[in-house]
């Protein structure tokens, strides 16, 4: 086991909190079980009913035209009306959500009875704003040329690929629900194919689909307008603070000097109960005076000095081309300064002055 | 107020409950991040255990069922529950509520475990916590073990550069 794996063992178990059994676990699962036994002899008895029904409506409903009474039959069976994909898909705003297409395959598959007359896409997508700050939203579309669609999801699975060529990808899948003419709404499962991805049927008709977006939602903000002006990440691992409780920290040296070309501060300030990872508070590309001036005070850092302090605020300074050194300073605390470059990381230590002049809106 | 049918277990279940619900209980929180979930979600394991008992004990195998069962529901679980036919049924929380909260240290690892799909945080508890191998990682969540290996890589990743853990370990050269 890697260093690595401890290390995520650990905090895996070490996460866990003190859990607090139900008094009577056996008797709250018993009482599950019988809830579903209820449910399934209702069941039964509303299909029962339903069959006599029909028995005697049947024909008068086929024959005069005399329409189900959907409202009832809806109002049966759940909130049935499509609302939104705000309120039906909230999970669309987790982070990294993603549905695979195996799970889109487990849904239950599309009725014989249900006649779909659109379709409506849930999804979210990285929006720029006119400040240059970007937004994840939610957007719903649909859908309403239905027919190809509708066909390829009341395919069956194909059989699973024993041999030939699938990528060993986990392949992703639409939040899709289809609505009919009473506005009447499900999820329908999608069919997979033989590499365990959505039929290739499904995926060309969802393609072809003429979607109209009907609504769009913030769900976060993921770059401030600030960030983006400064070209600044939102938030920053406080890499000091992070080395610090490692066993193995970085040798003393000085950091080595900026390749030519523009610099860039990015200062980060750690909240309150949020350890190991700073937020943006302000940033930019450095006017040449102040280049130099920062440039020359990490060149004449020293050793650092014994300090366990933490410092909140934290400063990246490096060179806009991406090439070393990046050097981390403390702008509290210990006021240590961190660099990588090609030679290794070293860790040397700076000055108040140093951040005053880093620590500059 | 409704008076519910409540039928007795059958035989051995509640001995299994007692012996191994802890075990499950802290996969099912690693997976959930909420205590109350992963109540919810341990209690639908084990009724679905209930309905099959007689032939699981006949294979010999409730614990191993119970395991494949707490992922592969987990793995499946948020399109049912948010899906609009939700049962009538709401969850029903646990008696310690989550205190989750109570602890930064316990908190960033509930958000980076958060920030991973289900299929990842399923194959980092099983690889991490059960001790088990890729092999039979593969065979609890029913698919390859090039897709363990894959998913097993991207979650490492995504805890490595995932600013609230102190994962150092992993930026070492």
């Amino acid at each position: 086991m890697t260093p690595e794996d401890e290390d995520i063992k650990r905090l895996l178990n070490g996460a866990v909190p003190v859990l607090a059994a139900p008094e009577d676990r056996v008797g709250a699962v018993a009482r599950r079980v019988g809830r579903q036994r209820q449910r399934l002899l209702a069941g039964s008895a509303f299909a029962l009913v339903l069959a006599v029904g029909l028995g005697f409506g049947g024909v008068r409903m086929l024959g005069g035209g005399v329409t189900t009474p959907a409202t009832t039959l809806g109002a049966s069976v759940e909130p049935s009306r499509w609302v939104s994909c705000e309120r039906t898909a909230p999970e669309q705003g987790l982070l990294r959500y993603h549905l695979t297409a195996d799970e889109a395959a487990d849904l239950p598959r599309l009725d014989d009875g249900f006649v779909p007359v659109a379709v409506v896409l849930c999804g979210q997508e990285q929006q720029r704003r006119p400040d240059g700050g970007e937004d994840m939203m939610g957007v719903e579309r649909r859908g309403e040329d239905v027919a190809a669609i509708v066909a390829a999801l009341r395919l069956p699975d194909e059989p699973t690929a024993t041999e030939g060529p699938c990528f060993a990808m986990l392949p992703g899948a639409p939040w899709l629900a289809v609505v009919d003419a009473d506005g009447r709404w499900t999820r329908p499962g999608i069919p997979l194919g033989r590499c365990r991805a959505s039929r290739p049927e499904f995926t060309q008709a969802l393609r072809a689909l003429q979607t109209t977006t009907v609504a769009t939602w913030r769900i976060r903000e993921v770059i401030s307008a600030e960030a983006a002006a400064s070209g600044c990440s939102e938030s920053y691992k406080d890499v000091i603070a992070l080395q610090a409780t490692t066993e193995s920290s970085p040798r003393p040296g000085t950091p080595t000097p900026f390749p030519s070309g523009p610099v860039r501060v990015c200062v980060y300030e750690v909240a309150q109960g949020r350890d190991g990872a700073g937020e943006f508070v302000h940033g930019t590309v450095l006017p040449e005076d102040r280049r130099v001036a920062i440039e020359q005070a990490l060149l004449a850092a020293g050793p650092p000095k014994p300090c366990t302090e933490h410092a909140r605020r934290f400063a990246l300074v490096h060179s806009v081309s991406g090439f070393d050194p990046q050097n981390y300073v403390e702008l509290g605390g210990c006021h240590r300064i961190m660099s990588t470059g090609s030679g290794g990381t070293v860790f040397a230590q700076g000055e108040a002055a140093l951040a005053e002049l880093i620590d500059k809106p | 107020m409704q008076r519910l049918w409540e039928p007795a277990p059958p035989e051995g279940f509640a001995q299994f409950v007692a012996a191994r619900s802890d075990a499950l209980l802290r996969s099912a929180w690693l997976l959930t991040g909420d205590a109350g979930r992963a109540e919810d979600l341990l209690q639908t394991v084990l009724t679905d255990l209930w309905r099959r008992w007689a032939s699981i004990t006949d294979g010999g195998q409730p614990e191993a069922y119970a395991r494949k069962a707490l992922f592969t529901t987990y793995v499946s679980w948020w399109r049912r529950r948010w899906r609009a036919e939700i049962p009538s049924d709401p969850p029903e929380r646990s008696a310690g509520g989550d205190t989750a909260g109570e602890s930064a240290d316990r908190d960033a690892v509930r958000r980076a475990l958060a920030r991973l799909s289900r299929q990842q945080r399923a194959v980092v508890v099983l690889r991490y916590v059960e001790d088990l191998s890729v092999q039979r990682t593969a065979e609890v969540l029913g698919c390859s073990e090039n897709t363990v290996k894959v998913q097993s890589l991207r979650a490492l990743r995504s805890l490595r550069t995932d600013p609230n853990l102190e994962l150092f370990a992993a930026g070492r050269p």
